[in-house]
């Protein structure tokens, strides 16, 4: 039984890059199976044991330190095949990196539509805090605040709807969820918003305007939070779905 | 130069490789570190792993597995029948090209 000491996930995705970049070198050079695994097999035997004889758990720069000593993948190819390694492997250089997931223009939109949708329902809250407290105001304020809330928050919706949409059809291309979930749930934080306020200032005690305030905030972040829930755990469902199950991850040849 | 040399010892270095397990068995690392060690002889682990699974794929080395304290199991190589009478032919035919060299260099050096 081996008595390894395990390394990090960091660490054996270095020895593992490395080991995958040999193995396709060799199978440009057209090596069989059994020699290409054969081969592998050594390498990745030699790193472990150059490793072993560092005193603590190797960290990534010890494992790029070992790496560094040797060969390089290129020097696995025989002469024969240099010509052809060289060529794919410049080609592999020149070609970009794969970018991360980049967040969707949707839930952007959404996230910031509903964020305003927001800020006006706030401050509708505050005007009527003013009013409550100066016994003075208009009115015509407070419905111009909540008619573009509920606007705002409508279109914030929309947006969030079709951003999570995309994000789920973009096959983990596009990212955003948390920013969906705000649009997604500002209409229906406008609307409650619009209520406990029109119920407090017709109601108009000062004790039920501060728990009204405090009732705002707990139902806002409640409301945004199960949204968030709910949106992610959509997100995440969407991203254990391949679209295509022969775009699964490629298995070590040396396993 | 540099070439003929790098050509020389790659000729050789699979009678060294059959010289080095001769007797005892020896894992991949073991092997590479062992060339290394022999001058005019030193080689890397690019050269020598592919030669080792080349004569294994022919039958000329046996491998064998252990488990290893360091990670991965060690893969032994151990000469075969078919191996040693492989050394034995080319190690006669070394003996008579040195042989011969050997004569053709005197006064060289």
């Amino acid at each position: 039984m081996s008595t390894a000491r395990p390394l990090s996930p960091e660490c054996s995705d270095l020895i593992n890059r490395r080991l995958d970049d040999i193995d396709r070198v060799l199978l440009l050079a057209e090596l069989p199976r059994a020699e290409r695994s054969e081969i592998v097999q050594l390498v990745e035997s030699q790193i472990y044991e150059m490793l072993a004889v560092i005193p603590d758990a190797p960290e990534p720069v010890d494992v790029a330190a070992v790496l560094q000593k040797l060969d390089p993948p290129q020097a696995y190819a025989p002469p024969e095949y240099r010509a052809r390694v060289e060529t794919a492997h410049s080609s592999l250089r020149s070609t970009p990196t794969p970018a991360g997931p980049t967040i969707s223009a949707f839930s952007i939109l959404a996230a910031m539509i509903g964020g305003m949708s927001l800020l006006l329902v706030a401050s509708a809250f505050v005007y009527v805090m003013l009013m409550v407290f100066a016994n003075d105001g208009d009115m015509q304020v407070i419905w111009v605040l909540l008619g573009g809330s509920l606007a705002f928050a409508l279109l914030a919706s929309g947006f969030g709807a079709a951003g999570l949409q995309a994000i789920r059809r973009s096959s983990e291309k596009l990212t955003g969820v948390s920013l969906a979930a705000i649009g997604l749930s500002s209409l229906a934080l406008s609307i409650l918003n619009a209520v406990l306020l029109l119920a407090i200032l017709y109601i108009e005690l000062l004790a039920l305007l501060l728990l009204g305030v405090l009732a705002y905030l707990v139902l806002n972040a409640g409301v945004i939070f199960g949204v968030w829930r709910l949106a992610k755990s959509w997100g995440q469902h969407a991203a254990i779905t391949p679209p295509n199950p022969a775009m699964g991850r490629p298995q070590p040849v040396f396993a | 130069m540099e070439s003929w040399i790098s050509q020389l010892r790659k000729g050789v270095l699979e009678l060294a490789v059959l010289s080095l397990v001769r007797d005892h068995e020896a894992y991949g690392y073991q092997i590479v570190e062992k060339l290394r060690s022999l001058p005019g002889l030193e080689s890397t682990e690019s050269t020598v792993y592919p030669l080792l699974a080349r004569l294994a794929r022919d039958g000329s080395l046996d491998v064998r597995t252990e488990p290893s304290p360091a990670g991965p199991p060690r893969r032994y190589f151990r000469l075969t029948g078919t191996g040693r009478r492989r050394l034995e032919e080319m190690a006669r035919c070394w003996q008579s090209l040195h042989g011969s060299l050997a004569e053709l260099l005197k006064g060289v050096l």
